[in-house]
């Protein structure tokens, strides 16, 4: 009770205080999901949590995914200040954080490009775009509810000449990016054709934009319908072809070959030679470890082989119906044995669940008692 | 141990697989659900480097089989290091199916979509389950083009759209995640799992009780099912899968051989031992 | 059955159960009453592991592999507090490699308050709780490591483990520790039964801390576990029996009470 009373400075009511508001932020936490998960879907309809139950997920998927950054700050920390202080295996350290620095960039300039890709890439689709959805707000008539203008949306005559520019200026890009898109063929005649295909793409585009300056746009009749559906449909087409060249052209620079060297070159290959040495464990314990002691051990040892001999092509040499028994085993004893053990740690873990949601901690005192 | 995988690769020696059972079972699921327009099948890849021995054969065999029928695929993943798969084995499976079919093309954006890594496990497949639009709730593929763009995924719609889950994964609970969160009232989809030697037996618990439709069991699932492929696409060409499968089978050998000496030598020992008093 | 994205009556009953039974058992053991957990040979080998470690000079491993923060954790932290304390108490090294940035944290602070609780604050190293790698074979690779430069006398493998369990537990049999291993994943039992010395299976892992303690709260939890099974296990047999007599009785099809529990509010 003293201890209690002493003020802020004292350890009791503060620790106190941070215990309960723990309990009742870990309560907070998990209430949502639980009463979301019983109340039945006629009472939620009608609420308006089922419009919101996505904006709430994704605040707790966002919260998740800070954890991936915890991660680097409690590696920062801890092998920086090794590092920084020269403490006994300071060199480790420092390897560690050379590796996350070089991966982080990579992976930052690999990103940064393929984002800028896609915002190329996003240009050519507005032209296809644009000129659909100028037939759909045609057909809507003036002033309807997609405008963002209070007037509506401007003429049909104007959208048109917008979109003629705009379409004239992306090809005119594209055009000159022509030189540096030729070299990554480097000999390939796949990628050859491909650029071939996507030149002669190009031109169809600004044959069918430029013959839109040709007609009256007073109006959207058959033919000014049709003249837009053909600059979508032939945008669609050269948005497709410079996507797979901007990929293609990627591919060869620097960003993303380190990158790639980086991941499939390290990464894979090292973690998958990491788990090829299990090889050498399992060969090393099949012949230490698996001994039949018992009659136990000889009934799993038998159900072993049937097992591992009825999942190759040997299997069948020795017995014809070797696969079929692996299938009855795996189908029955197994599957029983292993929803027992499901079903039990699964059970235990509702319990210490609730306990972890409820903040039911384990007594400090009293010690170990047997 | 190192002779014994390394001869079938080295030399190219392939045999037949064995047969799995449940990997033709699930051809003919596979094959039998019908995809409407707008409706496509979402693929999970959630593997890294550690298990890319099993599980990128069997990634190869399902996109394979869902690029032939044209089905529309939703590529992504729960687990960071996936990223790679994710664009590379797609690419590769069209390639080769172009390669094989010339005149047809298979098209990013068109045949397949890469919606790339997704975190929040649990809570990101329940808010993807409930949402209204699905191309919409995904966002944006890898690249930063929004999901709504491509005109044979932005009418996805709910999830009922989805007919078709694949699971391919070697990690620890996370199928379980998809089985127990990817489904709601009135939807279930059909749900395929690709699994590592090790988790096949707790696999089966959920083929056994329906949850799961279809599952490979390791390379020799993925073997199997490139077997049953070939059968209905003879140009097909798995021979790389086989020679993996060859490798794995020399290996389960060797593992008996040494359990079998592990066991008789002590015994010999004994025996020996026993005689000289 | 419908998809369960709400529960239905009969899972809200359940659940209502599983409370009631947890406070329940809670209420029993405060006013005295003693539930008997029966023996684990591999949780009783624990004090043995530790003794032999104390008269070898040898450190205490204890690792929760990849363990994330969850249920499993909190199991496997009632067990290193144990043996943290008898650590403690022999002032031995414990080595606790840590796989999560998260478990990490918690992991130290139950590490600090076993040896507290000891009353051998002052030996707490909080570089004994060492960050090793969030990626499974880095960290199986540093593990490797540490043992083999440490060569503790016991070894201790408790949570959820994947393929690199046998990684683990080889490394412990090659310097000759004595290993107890506890896994929440049934597929890597098999070989952790044949590396290590003791294994305890499923939920023997969530048992072990309550055997270990013998605190109300956890052992009360072990207690209501097992009457909720009781529960299923009643639901099972009610299953079993009505799906033999749909078979050998096929005009009885109709009953199928298992049915009650996929009822939805709306009646269907």
């Amino acid at each position: 009770m003293e201890e209690r009373n002493q003020g802020l400075s004292g350890g009791g009511v503060r620790r106190d205080t941070r215990a309960l508001a723990l309990r009742v932020i870990t309560f907070l936490g998990g209430i949502y999901f639980f009463l979301y998960f019983i109340t039945p879907e006629s009472i939620i309809e009608g609420t308006k949590i089922k419009s919101a139950h996505e904006a709430i997920s994704n605040g707790f998927i966002a919260v998740s995914s800070m954890a991936i950054g915890l991660g680097v700050i409690n590696i920062l920390m801890a092998h920086g200040s090794k590092f920084i202080f020269l403490k006994r295996g300071w060199q480790y350290s420092a390897a560690l954080l050379l590796g996350l620095l070089i991966m982080i960039g990579s992976t930052l300039a690999h990103w940064m490009m393929t984002r800028h890709s896609a915002s190329q890439i996003r240009d050519v689709q507005i032209i296809g775009d644009f000129a659909a959805r100028i037939v759909e707000d045609a057909k809507l008539g003036a002033g309807n509810e997609r405008s963002f203008s209070p007037t509506g949306v401007p003429e049909l005559s104007k959208r048109v000449s917008a979109l003629e520019s705009y379409s004239l200026r992306i090809i005119e890009k594209i055009k000159a990016e022509e030189s540096r898109v030729i070299k990554i063929a480097q000999g390939d005649l796949a990628t050859t054709q491909l650029i071939r295909d996507s030149e002669q793409e190009l031109l169809g585009l600004r044959e069918s934009v430029s013959t839109l300056s040709a007609n009256q746009w007073n109006t959207l009749d058959a033919t000014n319908e049709s003249a837009l559906a053909q600059v979508s449909q032939r945008a669609a087409k050269v948005a497709s072809s410079y996507a797979i060249l901007k990929r293609k052209e990627n591919g060869t620079k620097f960003s993303s070959r380190l990158y790639d060297f980086l991941y499939d070159g390290l990464f894979n290959h090292l973690g998958a030679s990491m788990f090829a040495l299990l090889g050498v464990y399992i060969a090393a314990a099949a012949y230490r470890a698996f001994r039949i002691q018992t009659f136990e051990s000889g009934l799993m040892m038998a159900a072993a082989l049937v097992v591992m001999l009825g999942q190759i092509s040997f299997g069948k040499v020795i017995y014809e119906d070797m696969p079929s028994i692996r299938q009855w085993l795996l189908e029955v004893p197994n599957s029983a044995a292993f929803r027992a053990i499901r079903l039990g740690a699964g059970v235990a873990g509702l319990m210490l669940a609730i306990r972890m949601w409820l903040s039911i901690e384990s007594a400090k005192s009293g010690g170990d008692k047997k | 141990m190192i002779l014994a995988v390394g001869a079938p690769v080295f030399l190219g020696i392939s045999r037949a697989p064995s047969r799995m059972v449940s990997a033709e079972r699930m051809y003919d699921v596979m094959q039998g659900v019908t995809f409407a327009p707008g409706e496509v099948a979402m693929v999970w890849l959630d593997f890294g480097p550690n298990t890319i021995a099993e599980n990128e054969p069997q990634a190869v065999v399902i996109i394979e089989h869902l690029l032939r029928r044209r089905v529309p695929v939703v590529l992504l993943s729960q687990y960071q290091q996936s990223e790679r798969f994710l664009t590379r084995v797609p690419q590769e499976v069209a390639q080769r199916l172009e390669r094989e079919h010339p005149g047809q093309t298979w098209r990013y954006g068109e045949d397949w979509i890469n919606a790339g890594y997704k975190p929040g496990a649990a809570i990101f497949i329940q808010a993807l389950v409930s949402a209204p639009d699905v191309a919409k709730f995904l966002g944006r593929d890898v690249t930063g083009m929004p999901i709504a763009h491509f005109p044979r995924f932005a009418q996805i719609g709910g999830v009922e759209r989805v007919k078709l889950v694949a699971e391919v994964t070697g990690l620890v609970g996370v199928f379980d995640t998809v089985v127990q969160f990817f489904q709601k009232k009135g939807y279930r989809p059909t749900l395929v799992h690709g699994c590592t030697s090790i988790t096949i037996p707790e696999a089966y618990i959920f083929l056994d009780s329906g949850q799961l439709n279809g599952l490979l069991e390791g390379i020799a699932g993925a073997a199997w099912y490139s077997e049953v492929l070939r059968k209905h696409f003879p140009a097909s060409d798995n021979r790389d899968l086989l020679v993996t499968n060859t490798a794995l089978s020399a290996a389960h050998i060797m593992i008996i051989l040494l359990i079998a000496l592990g066991n008789l030598i002590p015994l010999l020992n004994r025996f020996k031992r026993g005689r000289h008093g | 059955m419908n998809g369960l994205e709400h529960a239905t009556p009969a899972v809200i009953a359940l659940l209502v159960a599983a409370f009631l039974l947890l406070f329940r058992e809670f209420k029993r053991i405060n006013k005295g009453f003693e539930h008997n957990i029966r023996r684990i040979p591999g949780v009783d080998a624990i004090e043995g592991a530790v003794g032999r470690c104390a008269e070898q000079g040898r450190a205490v491993s204890f690792t929760t592999a990849l363990t994330d923060v969850g249920p499993v954790l909190y199991a496997c932290l009632g067990v290193l507090r144990s043996i943290a304390k008898r650590v403690a108490q022999y002032k031995l090294k414990l080595l606790v490699p840590q796989y999560s940035p998260e478990a990490m944290a918690v992991v130290e602070d139950s590490v600090r308050d076993a040896y507290n609780e000891a009353g051998r604050s002052s030996l707490f190293d909080p570089e004994s709780i060492m960050f090793l790698s969030s990626e499974q074979f880095a960290f199986a690779s540093g593990y490797m490591g540490l043992l083999h430069r440490e060569k503790p006398g016991a070894a201790f493998l408790f949570g959820s483990f994947a393929a690199e369990s046998l990684v683990l537990s080889e490394a412990g049999q090659q310097v000759g520790a004595r290993q107890v291993a506890a896994s929440a994943s049934p597929e890597q039992v098999a070989f952790f039964i044949c590396t290590c010395d003791y294994t305890l299976i499923g939920e023997e892992l969530f048992g072990a801390s309550a055997y270990l303690s013998r605190d109300p709260i956890q052992v009360g939890t072990v207690a209501a576990q097992d009457r909720f099974k009781l529960i299923i296990v009643a639901i099972i047999s009610v299953g079993v029996i009505s799906a033999t007599i749909s078979n050998w009785f096929p005009e009885l099809s109709w009953f199928k009470p298992l049915n009650l529990l996929s009822l939805g509010w709306e009646g269907k």
